[in-house]
């Protein structure tokens, strides 16, 4: 686990990193801005500029701005409840998965932790799979996504029972706990899609669904997101001290004043609620919770107080493009948006790896 | 922890319970907006048995869909959106094809759907993305029943009258009062009564071809390892022209899994399957290879009946095809469809 830790904290000196954040900054906030832009212009119809902007006027700006009449109500419909609500998921979902991961990397010192070890992924997928197979994902909108939810947040308290112990709950112990139960959970998933695959139309949305996606995303998934995601930021900022001081060894976060074990609790709380709001309104989107951090970490440094804002503004912007990607690289088709995630994923991380190796041989 | 951080953590559980109401006053707020419709002004003309019930016939016209929402059409539809492959069957079946802007991605596979050379010829768009329904400014869009609710949702949100549907039939009579359905939404009354005359002849046909000396010819239909037990379409096919389903009686429910033993015991004299366009001689090659059929009296006697899926697995007014085809195969006649 040390070596684990370093690789987590890194080395860069302190003055380079000093630079590096505004730049960071300089950088990714007009690529946020932009990829949102580009995700809104760019869809399945083609709709002029000028139109886009006076639906976002007529939308966002006082009432009697922009005037409506002329606007057609079809084009108002895909801007601004199709288009926009998609983007803003997007946004919301690659900022929690992206925060979760920073949370977990560092309460776990482990580089290759990523937001669904704790279980919490496993369970909102069970969840999905029952609102599915139950037919509650037809009847109401806000079905899937809360009973995904309440899978994330019942697996983590499982996890959490099982791992603690006279109020102490050792970080190992988590890691096989959340290993365990997301190993269990995933079967009980598998097993609810085996038993119901004769209902082809049901058994394509649950794999469409693990395979993750934003597509048909409602002001009502931004509702149902974006408070759980905002506190979970919020919170996970409250904690960034603590989760510094953990990376450094619990016995060295106690002495420097840190309730160790209320620190962790809190940290996974907040890593389950980030993690289990992302994937109820989004399905499983592997590597943005295990690339993203690192990615970031290699340029503004370990410091989780620069770490996870950074990371949570990088993660919107990289998830927004990773969807514009998946809904116009083979058109009219969308790819799932787990699979574009994986395709960047998988190399980076097999590069990161390498890298990594020849650094060890060169030492 | 410092005393005001610890402050600070109290806010956080607030904060979550405000999130998950704000969550379900959302919800609760989407789904009490009026649907755009009323009571029924007629209930007595509703059309039991397939969940969907419809009002009189001058317009505007009413019709409460299979999740319980009433919806109101204030004129014949000029631009219908179908979002299911048996929802495109049933309107091509009744609808004028000029009319039919967009269709499920299946209705234009030609492996799956029997309006396929229609859809070639019209050229609706294809495929379930909102954005391009909502673009075709539909006045009427047909959605499966078991459709997403968020995807119902968003399409409905164009203003145009969106009807959840049955897309499962578990008897002929269902697909036949479905007709009158879909006639009744898509203003072609006259069009789907013909069709339901066609349908309820062919169907009269197919059952008064089976003599009246011989004895039920014992069948079983099988979908890959997947058995049609009792209340699926093809049960009620079975009994219709006469035969028994030796599933039903072996008590499978819908459509489940049978093993190669199960097969064997059960014996069938007929089974009957599908499979994509060509792949006929392949497939009948691979049952064969199964013990378990082989063993059967279907398979020594040569009695595997083996259809393109669209007719086997139509689900729609062209399910005459699979009776009539079944009929004429089992009791002797020419063999004219199928394969």
């Amino acid at each position: 686990m040390a070596g684990a830790a370093t690789a987590v904290c890194g080395h860069a000196p302190h003055r380079r990193r000093g630079l590096r954040l505004p730049l960071f900054y300089a950088v990714v906030l007009p690529l946020l801005a932009i990829s949102a832009v580009a995700a809104i212009g760019v869809g399945s119809t083609h709709i002029s500029w000028s139109v886009i902007l006076r639906v976002l006027g007529l939308k966002l700006l006082p009432s009697g701005w922009v005037d409506a009449s002329a606007l057609p109500q079809s084009e108002t419909v895909i801007v601004w409840l199709i288009r926009v609500p998609r983007v803003v998921v997007a946004g919301f979902v690659g900022a929690g998965l992206a925060t979760a991961g920073v949370v977990m990397q560092g309460l776990f010192r482990n580089p290759l932790a990523e937001p669904g070890l704790a279980g919490a992924g496993s369970g909102a997928v069970l969840g999905a799979v029952i609102a599915f197979v139950a037919g509650w994902s037809s009847r109401s909108v806000m079905s899937l996504p809360l009973v995904a939810m309440l899978g994330a947040l019942m697996a983590l308290v499982v996890v959490y029972l099982m791992a603690t112990r006279g109020g102490v709950t050792p970080v190992a112990t988590l890691l096989l706990a959340g290993v365990a139960t997301g190993s269990l959970l995933g079967a009980l998933s598998s097993l609810l899609l085996s038993l119901n695959i004769v209902d082809w139309q049901v058994s394509q949305e649950i794999i469409f669904w693990m395979m993750g996606g934003l597509d048909v995303r409602t002001w009502t998934h931004v509702w149902i997101c974006a408070p759980f995601v905002a506190v979970g930021l919020l919170a996970a900022m409250v904690q960034a001290r603590d989760l510094d001081l953990l990376q450094q060894g619990e016995e060295t976060a106690s002495s420097l004043g840190v309730d160790v074990e209320a620190s962790k609790r809190m940290l996974m709380l907040t890593a389950a609620v980030l993690t289990g709001a992302s994937i109820a309104v989004a399905g499983m989107i592997g590597f943005v919770g295990l690339i993203i951090p690192h990615a970031v970490r290699m340029i503004v440094g370990p410091s989780n107080r620069s770490l996870l804002p950074a990371s949570a503004v990088f993660g919107a912007a990289f998830l927004i493009l990773a969807d514009l990607a998946a809904r116009t690289i083979h058109p009219p088709t969308e790819i799932r948006l787990g699979v574009v995630t994986a395709l960047c994923g998988g190399p980076f991380f097999i590069a990161l790896l390498l890298k990594r190796r020849h650094e060890m041989g060169a030492e | 922890m410092s005393p005001r951080r610890r402050h600070l953590w109290t806010l956080v559980p607030p904060l979550l319970l405000s999130s998950v109401v704000a969550g379900l006053a959302a919800g609760v707020g989407h789904y009490a907006r009026p649907a755009g419709g009323l009571q029924l002004a007629s209930p007595e003309a509703k059309i039991e048995g397939v969940g969907v019930r419809v009002g009189g016939p001058a317009y505007p016209r009413e019709v409460v869909d299979i999740s319980g929402r009433s919806i109101r059409m204030n004129h014949p539809p000029r631009r219908i959106v179908t979002q299911s492959l048996s929802m495109d069957e049933f309107v091509y079946s009744i609808a004028d094809p000029r009319a039919v802007v967009a269709i499920s991605k299946y209705g234009n596979d030609r492996r799956f759907s029997s309006v396929y050379q229609i859809a070639q010829k019209y050229r609706p768009k294809v495929g379930n993305d909102p954005e391009r329904v909502v673009s075709l400014l539909p006045d009427l869009i047909l959605v499966a029943s078991t459709a997403r609710a968020d995807y119902a949702s968003l399409v409905q949100s164009s203003g145009a009258a969106t009807v959840r549907m049955p897309t499962q039939f578990a008897t002929l009579e269902d697909v036949a009062r479905t007709i009158r359905v879909v006639g009744y939404l898509t203003g072609a009354d006259e069009a789907a009564a013909r069709e339901e005359a066609r349908f309820r002849a062919e169907i009269a046909q197919a059952a008064a071809m089976k003599p009246a000396n011989i004895e039920s010819p014992r069948i079983l239909a099988l979908s890959g390892t997947f058995g049609f037990g009792s209340k699926t379409l093809i049960d009620d096919i079975i009994a219709r022209i006469g035969g028994v389903n030796v599933a039903r009686v072996a008590g499978v429910k819908g459509l489940q899994d049978v093993s190669s033993e199960s097969i064997a015991r059960w014996n069938p004299d007929w089974i009957i399957t599908g499979c994509d366009p060509g792949g006929e001689d392949a497939l009948r090659a691979q049952m064969l290879r199964d013990p378990g059929i082989a063993l059967t009296r279907a398979a020594k006697q040569g009695h595997i009946l083996i259809y393109e899926n669209h007719i086997f697995e139509a689900n729609s007014p062209f399910v005459t095809s699979l009776v009539q085809a079944m009929a004429r195969s089992i009791y002797g006649a020419p063999k004219t469809r199928g394969m």
